[in-house]
């Protein structure tokens, strides 16, 4: 029964300019995770490394029985499982994070949303924190006597993360005494879970195995009734071991994929849609696109007729920033040079006081 | 792999113990009149005191028709730990402890008993020295052996890394300079009589060939522990019967 490497995922990223998005879908199990950096102050008892801040939003959309705005048992289990799997494991370097002792350092933060729950959503948020991080890169930064530059894109190309190993945790449903099922459905995990409420002694639970690509243990956590002897969890961390490499490789590969494509300057997925205002706020552009293929159809039947389509007129036809069809022919890059020239400065003076 | 120095050329932890001891354990039973069921328990320098309240009537919401609702509550006193805590419950940890303290003790609990009611247990964490998770297991075991409740077993919990000094050597029972070293850290809460494992934690690094030795060590000062607690529960359960036979009289 111990059918390991049925994991058939499919990774998507999504390209942005500051902002990494990635979506992971496995089977049916959804979950969007998306990385973000920003400088803050280093914690006082870590004064030379940078933060790691990893959040896992459960919500009504996931499943029916999610209660929105409260914190569950789940996302707390969930919250906790991904901090001990990269944060206690060590996997990224957090002191290549930091750009002033006791001053400044870059704070990431992962925001994980589980957009459907059918099952093993502690594997599929893994994986998901664990490519959007590989897959994140920051802004460069350098230091000029007190004040601290931070580079657009455009002046510099973006740092990656470095990460020491890949830890990706598997799940495993045990049923009964020695039957052990990786990658469980929901159902599958509900009924290997729900044993235990009616105290029925039939022993099964959920096994989480932590894995890297060099077949060591990151994490281990048990769920559900207790297991009848450590042979079954002997045989589950043994099965991870493979399933963790394939599952490694297969992130690798859709980051060197992702980069090749970056290089040749192709357009994947939705890049082309998404572009930095669109995600963030409901800005013009949005408004521009309809106002314009609106102003097609509306000059063919009357030339002039309000005063509002007039001025919509004059704004659609002058070369503005927000174009879309101008984006279109232009790399990320070069749209970035034109939006932001200036720098950012950030002196570490001013703040102190 | 490259790790902290845990052991001495003398084959002594930081500590002065030897690979395979635990720290002392003393423990007492029923220190708290208004609970039904209580236990102080000092593990080394980790000391824990635990409450029982029930079973009685589960509210509405939490009632489970099958099986009794154990719930659980962790928390640590601001001054247990080094630096003050600012929340003694209710953050992530705390709040991850509880749901692993439920886990194990329902793992023990003839919950099949109880349909629609609840076990309350209140776990404070006065001094953390390593190992506090372990500690409020096997104090919430003894809470809930003098509150009477029926258990399948006793349920002990016991930690267990691995020192890298000439050939690699679990240590049991990780105290608080051995787990801040960075070394690895498996948590295992067992029912020793029936070697079922309730409840397995890891955090940091080991490869997996390391990880059989590392569990049967935590799952041997499990069984050590197991000894340790039933005594003290033999020695309370002879010492109560003459105190009630005096006050009888």
């Amino acid at each position: 029964m111990d059918n390991s490497s049925v994991w058939t995922g499919e990774i998507i990223m999504r390209p942005e300019i500051y902002k990494f998005l990635l979506d992971l879908n496995m089977v049916a199990a959804l979950v969007i995770a998306q990385v973000s950096c920003e400088i803050v102050q280093p914690k006082q008892i870590r004064p030379n490394e940078g933060i790691l801040y990893i959040n896992v939003e459960v919500g009504p959309m996931a499943a029916p029985h999610f209660e929105p705005n409260r914190q569950t048992d789940l996302s707390v289990y969930l919250n906790r499982l991904l901090e001990k799997c990269f944060k206690d494991s060590k996997c990224i370097d957090l002191e290549s994070l930091c750009i002033v002792v006791e001053e400044k350092v870059w704070s990431l933060r992962v925001d994980i949303k589980v957009l459907n729950h059918a099952g093993n959503l502690i594997e599929c948020a893994s994986i998901a924190t664990l490519a959007s991080i590989a897959h994140f890169k920051r802004p460069d930064v350098t230091r000029s006597g007190d004040s601290i530059i931070i580079h657009t894109l455009a002046e510099k190309d973006p740092i990656p993360t470095v990460l020491y190993h890949y830890p990706v945790c598997l799940t495993f449903a045990i049923f009964g005494t020695d039957i052990l099922i990786s990658d469980p459905s929901f159902i599958e995990e509900s009924v290997c879970t729900s044993n235990t409420e009616e105290g029925i002694n039939t022993g099964g639970g959920l096994l989480v195995v932590g894995m890297n690509q060099y077949r060591e243990l990151c994490l281990l956590d048990l769920s559900g009734a207790a297991i009848y002897s450590s042979d079954l969890v002997h045989r589950a961390v043994n099965s991870a071991g493979v399933r963790s490499k394939e599952v490694v490789d297969l992130i690798k590969q859709g980051i060197v994929s992702d980069d090749i494509m970056r290089q040749k300057r192709m357009r994947i997925n939705f890049s082309d849609i998404i572009s930095e205002e669109h995600i963030l706020s409901l800005s013009e552009r949005d408004l521009n696109i309809c106002l314009r293929s609106f102003k097609d159809n509306l000059n063919v039947k009357s030339d002039d007729d309000d005063a509002d389509m007039v001025e919509d007129d004059s704004e659609v036809e002058g070369p503005t920033k927000y174009d879309v069809k101008s984006t279109k022919q232009q790399t990320v890059e070069t749209v970035q040079k034109q939006k932001t020239s200036n720098w950012i400065e950030i002196s570490s003076e001013s703040e102190e006081d | 792999m490259p790790g902290p120095d845990l052991l001495s050329s003398q084959g002594l932890r930081l500590d002065g113990r030897r690979p395979n001891e635990l720290r002392r354990i003393r423990c007492k039973l029923g220190v708290f009149t208004q609970p039904d069921g209580s236990a102080y328990l000092e593990q080394g320098n980790t000391k824990v005191l635990a409450a029982v309240y029930g079973p009685h009537q589960a509210s509405k919401s939490k009632s489970s028709a099958e099986a009794v609702v154990v719930n659980c509550q962790y928390s640590m006193a601001t001054f247990s730990t080094g630096e003050r805590k600012n929340r003694p419950r209710g953050d992530r940890k705390s709040q991850e402890m509880s749901l692993h303290l439920r886990q194990a003790l329902t793992a023990a609990i003839k919950t099949e008993l109880y349909p629609r009611s609840q076990i309350d247990v209140y776990v404070e964490v006065l001094q953390a020295d390593g190992g506090a998770y372990c500690a409020s297991v096997n104090a919430a075991c003894l809470a809930l052996i003098d509150a009477g409740v029926p258990l399948k077993a006793y349920v002990c919990a016991c930690t267990a890394s691995v020192a890298w000094r000439d050939s690699t050597t679990p240590l049991v029972d990780v105290g608080h300079v051995e787990e801040a070293a960075g070394g690895v850290c498996l948590t295992v809460a067992c029912l020793p009589s029936s070697g079922n494992i309730a409840l397995l934690e890891m955090s940091h690094r080991l490869h997996v060939d390391y990880f059989d030795v590392v569990l049967s060590r935590a799952m041997q000062g499990c069984r050590d522990i197991e000894v340790v607690l039933d005594r003290a529960v033999r020695e309370h359960l002879a010492e109560g019967w003459m105190e009630e036979d005096i006050t009888a009289v």
